[in-house]
């Protein structure tokens, strides 16, 4: 007579019952183990959930083929784990300490300040050569207006604020139009930077058509208008800039291809 | 910035080359972001659905020549397009907005019986995702017993002396790699999807 299998388990080593799933699925438990494993599976539903997955394993393991494929994909995309709502969250939390940090650093240092927009105005912007950029004088948003009037003191730009997202522009990040005859192949639409950095613009285009790209704060202000003179390449220099989330648009005759936005940090 | 035309990346997906997924990723993905957002989806589904319709893709070329009667982005969208739909029609979370384009685009693809399916492909993505954060020496362990190395050789690679070890190794990377499974929460969505899993 065979036993329970609650009191099987509790008496087998958990070793042995690995051996037994392996081996069940392989075919080659035999005899009166199987007869037992049989038994055990009956009486627990745990058990079966774990020869199931078993098979599943062995099942992806013997497509091997895809399974090299996926981890090239993975290596190319940079695709978070499963575990990747915890990285997240806890990449979340991070920048919210960094960020409230910051809040009450600024706070403590009253004479601390981030350069305001018409002092940035003031400044050359530094281009590769390829591209003809014209610096807009400073138009502020309504948003700035209203900030201006309430405080006639000199604007001072938590750093906080400087990455918190603009709603009119954020739901065009990523967005594409049926725009024929050119194909923008980076950056990416949303992308990380460091200050300091360049950030590359390339595309593929047939014809000689006009082409913008326009430059966003945060606050839907127009930093700047590049007019790019290579046929294929633009570089936009972050240095000229303060940290703080950029938008930009591409555009063709005057006519949305794509936008995005850059994290500058 | 190089381009490369649709034969060579064939080519190149065929030997698994990460320049020809990279490029992929970068000429292709904001299409599929869009047609994903535009559809009750978001950033994370398309990522997911790029990945299986690279896979989709990597399977049709492993079996043979791919013959292509349309620009491979045209039909890579095409791929995505017919998992996303099947993904929505499945999770019933909305009907389809249809798109004169979209319907175009689906006649140059169409799903065979052969192919990897939809719900498949989900069940494959969490078991590799797993699988590839296993340790490195449980990964070459499983793998080459798989391949059918003989139990000698493995040891040798492994630098171990006794054949017995190697057996208990591998039945405990196996419980590892189950344990992980059985304890993520998508686990029950993944595997267990109807109660039981299901053959391809």
């Amino acid at each position: 007579m065979i036993p329970h299998a609650s009191v099987i388990f509790f008496k087998m080593e958990r070793q042995k019952i690995n051996e037994w799933i392996d081996r069940f699925n392989e075919g080659s438990l035999k005899g009166e183990d199987l007869n037992t494993f049989i038994q055990m599976l009956h009486d627990d539903p745990e058990l079966r959930k774990e020869v199931a997955i078993d098979r599943e394993i062995n099942r992806m393991l013997e497509q091997r083929e895809l399974l090299e494929f996926r981890e090239a994909v993975l290596k190319a995309g940079k695709r978070p784990s499963p575990g990747r709502w915890r990285w997240l969250l806890l990449a979340a939390m991070v920048v919210v300490l960094l960020s409230a940090g910051g809040y009450f650093l600024f706070r403590t240092l009253p004479t601390r300040d981030v350069p305001a927009k018409d002092q940035l105005a003031e400044r050359p912007v530094k281009t590769p050569g390829e591209g003809t950029v014209k610096e807009l004088p400073a138009k502020p948003s309504k948003q700035a207006e209203k900030s201006q009037d309430a405080t006639p003191h000199r604007k001072k730009v938590l750093l906080a604020e400087a990455f918190t997202p603009c709603p009119s522009l954020e739901h065009l990040v990523g967005e594409t139009t049926r725009a024929e005859g050119i194909i923008l192949l980076g950056p990416l639409p949303e992308i990380t930077v460091r200050r300091g950095d360049t950030v590359q613009f390339s595309w593929r285009m047939s014809g000689k058509d006009s082409l913008k790209i326009l430059f966003y704060d945060n606050q839907e202000q127009q930093i700047l208008i590049a007019v790019p003179d290579a046929p294929d390449s633009y570089s936009f220099p972050t240095g000229s800039y303060h940290r703080g989330l950029y938008y930009w648009k591409f555009l063709k005759d005057d006519q949305l291809v794509t936008a995005g936005k850059i994290r500058c940090e | 910035m190089i381009c490369l035309s649709d034969k060579t990346i064939l080519q190149e997906l065929k030997l698994k080359k990460e320049s020809a997924i990279h490029f992929m990723y970068r000429e292709y993905f904001p299409t599929i972001v869009s047609m994903v957002r535009q559809n009750n989806g978001v950033y994370e589904d398309a990522e997911d659905l790029f990945q299986d319709g690279l896979m989709v893709l990597f399977d049709k070329i492993s079996k043979g020549p791919l013959n292509l009667n349309c620009s491979l982005k045209t039909y890579f969208y095409s791929i995505c397009r017919n998992i996303w739909l099947r993904r929505l029609e499945r999770t019933r979370k909305m009907v389809y907005r249809e798109e004169v384009e979209v319907n175009e685009r689906t006649l140059l693809y169409s799903m065979r019986e052969d192919e990897l399916k939809e719900d498949y492909l989900e069940r494959l993505r969490f078991l590799h995702d797993h699988f590839l954060r296993l340790p490195k020496d449980c990964q070459t362990l499983l793998l080459m017993f798989f391949d059918k190395v003989p139990l000698k050789e493995i040891a040798l690679k492994m630098g171990v002396s006794g054949v017995k070890y190697i057996k208990t190794r591998k039945y405990a990377c196996k419980n590892m790699l189950r344990k992980k499974i059985m304890n993520d929460p998508a686990c029950q969505c993944y595997i267990f999807q109807n109660g039981e899993t299901e053959d391809q």
